[in-house]
């Protein structure tokens, strides 16, 4: 298959808007790579800018080693699956698949065993005969991946492909994705702005903010040790908690001040707060909704970590309970046993797991203690 | 002889289309007969040939009651409602275009192609039910993009009825596509109701363009502007004016980008820290794009 090689890569529009800007990453074979921030980003147009349907303004890119910011799209070797991809209604599966292939001029059996072939790896061999309109949601969107898997390109990508999707389809489809990109061993590029969609399906993460890759890793580290304030409120749902603190300092020990509680955070972090001079200063103190507990046991054990605060709103969502309230003026959301007793309008104690909880410079946004 | 040649071929391509098989005689005037024989095939073609018909009412050469009249005898759908989508690809590419275009309508009577010209692609559509046109817009894109591994761009029309709108319809949507790549950025769709400010400015002489600009900001400006004046004045009204914002956007110290906004000040009398300047600026950097495009 490929690999990828992204240097410097920049998009600049003739007014000076910039789209992409700097963007570096090498992609080994077979990864399965997702692009993922809010509308607006910049991933689209990097994932365009790979496929050739936009200009590189600044950089270099290659396929296993050789440049390709000139070459047309079409010789690239590439496939792509849109998001607004449509099935010719009145063609049958097979026909679907095979209609670039015939547009291209190659041999009609070498087309019978390409489309054979991609109908077995998604399972629509028994389909080649029918039309769209007596297919399924799911169905459509295999072929529609069998329009690209037909090409045997080097690289797939994907922009969005499931955005149309119910939200259960969607979930069913993000599986199959995952198995075929097991069966193909390709390389894949994935572009998405659902940090769910990002989390279950990628090897490794490229989250995008304004033009700027802001972090790339796997989905584990994305989560447990983000970079930014950004990143840690865009990985995760609901998305983590964040509450200014001012840090205090006394020897080697630290506590984050918010209102009138003083949370004492343990030594690691304690030190990275310590080396970098941030005692009096406020910062931005981060907490994933799960790290709140309304469990005595661990009200109990926490009890220098421990606020008392009223339920502003209960949510019950079957195997988890959301509880929504208020600390110094920011909203928290703690996730909590489905067991818990307490509803609306309760006055109880959380506990916040100090080991869990991230701290960022407020001016740079950037993590201090991961 | 060339003249010879030239009447041949037209009496060959009359009595090919309409049948009618001319005498010429010795004494006829061969160039105004060419003339002659060519205006009645044009006039022929436009009577009875639909492509022609169509490019004839986008060009805005067919008269109302007669765009109707023709409209008819082509078994055109004359009340209905009607889109026209104006694609723009490599003439290279039109017939690949045409043929993934083709497939994509359920019924072959619900679209009508034509070829206007350079990369243009017109797509008439009339659809048999309320359908999301925007979207089908960026269907067409996509479809084209994954297919072909071409780049398209593609604008489109609010609805309209008569034969005689299309015209109009058609200089909405190239006004479209021709603003949309200047002004629009991160898009290859442009509805043709959505033009913006940049419609103001389409249309300006070059001469009042110019005035503009050397009153705005001077010739010796637009001669030192540079790529980076350009992405820190534009990220700069991107983030509102904001310094702190725009500083880490641009990943440098405020006080570096002070320096560049004052730059930009001194070289212009224009503060863009200050909205009318900022402004005055931005309408002004939209007519230097204009013109660049134009040329």
């Amino acid at each position: 298959m490929a690999n990828l090689s992204l240097k410097g890569i920049q998009k600049i529009y003739p007014n000076g808007f910039q789209a992409v800007k700097d963007f570096n990453l090498e992609i080994e074979d077979q990864e399965f790579i997702i692009f993922v921030g809010p509308s607006g980003c910049g991933k689209s147009t990097t994932l365009r800018m790979i496929a050739g349907l936009e200009d590189i303004s600044g950089g270099t890119l290659e396929i296993d080693g050789k440049v390709m910011n000139d070459v047309e799209p079409k010789d690239r070797d590439i496939a792509m699956v849109f998001q607004n991809y449509a099935l010719y209604p009145h063609m049958t599966v097979y026909d679907n698949m095979a209609f670039g292939l015939k547009l291209r001029k190659v041999p009609k059996d070498e087309i019978d065993k390409k489309v054979k072939e991609a109908a077995k790896i998604l399972d629509l061999e028994k389909l080649l005969d029918r039309k769209p309109k007596a297919l399924s949601g799911g169905q459509r969107q295999r072929v529609a991946m069998g329009r690209a898997i037909v090409r045997n390109p080097k690289v797939f990508l994907m922009d969005e492909p499931l955005s149309n999707l119910d939200a259960k389809l969607r979930v069913q489809m993000r599986i199959e994705i995952a198995k075929l990109h097991n069966n193909l061993k390709a390389t894949m590029i994935y572009v998405t702005h659902d940090q769910t969609e990002a989390m279950t399906l990628g090897t490794r993460i490229v989250v995008m903010k304004d033009g700027v890759v802001q972090q790339v890793d796997s989905p584990q580290k994305l989560y447990n040790e983000p970079d930014n304030l950004f990143v840690a409120g865009f990985i995760g749902s609901p998305h983590m908690n964040f509450v200014d603190a001012v840090v205090e300092v006394k020897g080697e020990d630290v506590v984050l001040k918010v209102a009138d509680y003083r949370f004492p955070l343990p030594a690691k972090k304690a030190k990275a707060l310590i080396d970098g001079g941030y005692d009096g200063k406020t910062v931005v103190m981060g907490v994933r909704p799960e790290d709140l507990s309304d469990a005595q046991v661990m009200v109990e054990t926490n009890k220098d970590s421990t606020v008392k605060a009223e339920i502003n709103v209960y949510e019950l969502l079957g195997a988890e309970v959301f509880l929504y309230f208020t600390l110094e003026g920011a909203s928290m959301t703690a996730r909590v046993d489905p067991r818990t007793t307490a509803k609306t309008g309760d006055v109880i104690d959380f506990a916040i797991d100090m080991e869990k909880v991230h701290v960022f410079d407020k001016e740079t946004e950037l993590t201090i203690t991961n | 002889m060339e003249r010879s040649e030239q009447l041949e071929k037209s009496l060959t391509e009359l009595e090919k289309l309409t049948g009618l098989k001319l005498a010429i005689t010795d004494t006829v005037d061969e160039e105004h007969s060419v003339t002659q024989i060519n205006a009645m095939l044009k006039a022929y073609k436009e009577r009875y040939n639909k492509e022609d018909f169509l490019l004839s009412l986008l060009r805005g050469k067919i008269r109302d009651k007669e765009a109707q009249k023709r409209g008819q005898a082509f078994h055109l759908n004359a009340e209905g409602d009607k889109f026209l989508f104006l694609l723009q690809a490599k003439a290279e590419s039109h017939k690949e275009v045409e043929t993934v275009l083709k497939q994509l309508f359920p019924t072959r009577t619900s679209i009508e192609i034509v070829y206007p010209g350079g990369e243009e692609v017109a797509l008439l559509y009339y659809p048999k039910r309320k359908e999301d046109i925007a979207t089908l817009a960026h269907t067409l894109a996509d479809t084209i993009n994954m297919e072909l591994m071409i780049k398209v761009v593609v604008a489109y029309s609010e609805v309209f009825t008569k034969y005689e709108e299309l015209h109009k319809v058609y200089e909405k949507c190239q006004l479209a596509l021709r603003l949309g790549t200047v002004f629009t950025f991160g898009s290859n769709v442009f509805p043709s109701d959505q033009l913006g400010v940049g419609q103001l400015i389409d249309g300006l002489s070059p001469e009042k363009c110019h005035n503009f600009l050397d009153e705005t900001f001077g010739e010796e400006f637009i001669a030192e502007l540079t790529e980076e004046m350009r992405i820190t004045a534009n990220t700069f009204l991107q983030n509102n004016l904001n310094i702190a914002e725009t500083a880490r956007g641009l990943h440098m110290h405020r006080n570096t980008l002070i320096y560049r906004l004052e730059q930009i000040q001194k070289k212009t009398g224009l503060d863009i820290r200050v909205f009318g300047d900022a402004l005055t600026f931005k309408v002004g950097m939209m007519v230097l794009d204009y013109l660049e495009m134009e040329r």
